[in-house]
């Protein structure tokens, strides 16, 4: 049979509901479905910054310590919603034949495997640091200099007198108020999460602390709320 | 039913009336539908591509929460929302542009690729001259070529290596979208494609939305974190 002879079946302008993938029909989104699918997911995009300043809102202003797992579970959650209406209108998946639907899936768990098994790693490291650590060598910054890149670069821009400590004071957002005279993470300084971080970007001895302290920089602040 | 070489070849009508399926395959729709499983598996490619980008953010993020919080504090959700929003709107001007090629309607179709390659040319540029260059100017660069004096976290070169990494190579496809929507125009307006040929506007249709879907996973990933 040949699509030629049937001058109709491309201009179906109505998407099936169900099942009958049939290949001599070429389904034609209709305009409204698709603009449709273009407002809500502009809604979506507008909410998903919405749900972010609102979680900022609530943690900072209102001082309600949220977990760190609601912001990327709110933002992945509508990014999810937002893939999925592109995957089923723009990219006619919902009117498709079913077997490029099955390459996506196929493709979708492979990407959960990666991240699976990625995370099962990580969330083991702290059983495994301490039969491992002996063999575990720091990998090097690709600079020459003692230190991380952050503090060289720090170092480098005091040396050349570009650094500004007013700005330093200034230039971070997401500076909880009522916050921002506290001790809190800096470039001598980090507050990891479980201890992961090797010892080259851990603290650093007080006394080089004390002689940045000199020139005047400011103590940052804490840059978020954990 | 079926038979080889079922397409007859009319002498009228326009390059896409006239077109014959290459001799492999039964007929048109047949060559359509295993194109189109083709981009299928191609896109799936893609996908695992930034699939190993999105383990790695994972990973860093895990392992540095700070650095990733101050380094997203440092973006602007303003253009990373506006470049959004631009290119939701090219994703669905490339839906219409199929549906325009589906019905042959020649002028919407040449309009809504133009206007696709605006949006993609308008991502590019408030990439670059709003996000990337800015960002150069400071030294909020990847790994040892950060040169930032004023970092609160002694991670965040790792943070700008995930940052610009990701959107870089984002930008990539975004450029070669602009390249293969040029090639789509130069064609639609040789005539090549209607309701029974349109099988290169449905591909990179299709290219384009992944390239659109990518970004949305981004977008909240990147700029949204605290």
């Amino acid at each position: 049979m040949s699509s030629h002879a049937d001058p109709h079946a491309h201009a179906a302008d109505h998407p099936r509901t169900h099942g009958h993938w049939n290949p001599h029909t070429h389904v034609v989104v209709s305009a409204r479905t698709l603009t449709s699918v273009l407002v809500i997911l502009l809604v979506f995009t507008f909410l998903t910054v919405g749900a972010a300043k609102a979680e900022q809102f609530v943690m900072y202003t209102i001082g309600f310590p949220l977990p760190g797992w609601v912001n990327v579970a709110v933002a992945l959650s509508i990014a999810v919603v937002k893939a999925v209406l592109v995957a089923m209108f723009f990219m006619q998946l919902k009117y498709d034949n079913p077997m490029n639907s099955l390459v996506m899936i196929f493709c979708l768990m492979a990407l959960a495997s990666f991240l699976g098994f990625t995370m099962l790693d990580l969330g083991q490291r702290n059983s495994i640091y301490p039969f491992k650590s002996e063999y575990i060598v720091p990998g090097g910054t690709g600079i020459k200099g003692d230190g991380p890149i952050a503090t060289l670069a720090r170092q480098k821009a005091i040396q050349d007198g570009t650094y500004d400590p007013e700005h330093a004071a200034h230039a971070h957002k997401f500076i909880p108020p009522g916050q921002d005279d506290g001790p809190g993470s800096s470039a001598q300084r980090s507050r990891p999460l479980k201890g992961l971080t090797l010892p080259e970007l851990g603290a650093a001895p007080p006394a080089k602390h004390a002689e940045h302290s000199e020139h005047g920089k400011p103590e940052p602040a804490p840059a978020g709320g954990h | 039913m079926s038979t080889l070489h079922a397409d007859h070849a009319p002498s009228g009508g326009t390059y896409a009336d006239r077109y014959v399926a290459a001799a492999h395959f039964r007929d048109r729709d047949h060559e359509f539908e295993s194109v189109k499983m083709g981009v299928w598996l191609f896109l799936s490619t893609e996908i695992l591509l930034f699939a190993g980008m999105f383990v790695g953010y994972a990973i860093l993020r895990m392992l540095h929460p700070e650095a990733f919080i101050a380094g997203s504090g440092k973006l602007s959700t303003f253009w990373g929302l506006l470049n959004t929003v631009v290119l939701l709107i090219s994703s669905w001007t490339v839906a219409m542009a199929v549906r325009s090629a589906q019905l042959g309607k020649q002028g919407a179709l040449q309009f809504h690729l133009i206007v696709t390659n605006l949006c993609a040319t308008a991502f590019v540029v408030i990439k670059l001259v709003f996000e990337y260059y800015p960002k150069w100017q400071e030294g909020k660069l990847p790994g040892k070529w950060f040169s930032y004096p004023y970092a609160v976290d002694p991670s965040e070169p790792l943070w700008w290596g995930i940052y610009f990494g990701s959107t870089a190579i984002h930008a990539t496809h975004v450029i070669i979208g602009m390249g293969l929507l040029t090639w789509l125009l130069i064609r639609a307006r040789k005539g090549h494609f209607g309701p029974h040929h349109y099988t290169a506007v449905e591909g990179v249709g299709l290219y384009w939305h992944i390239v659109d879907m990518v970004w949305i996973f981004l977008f909240p990933l990147l700029y949204l974190i605290h």
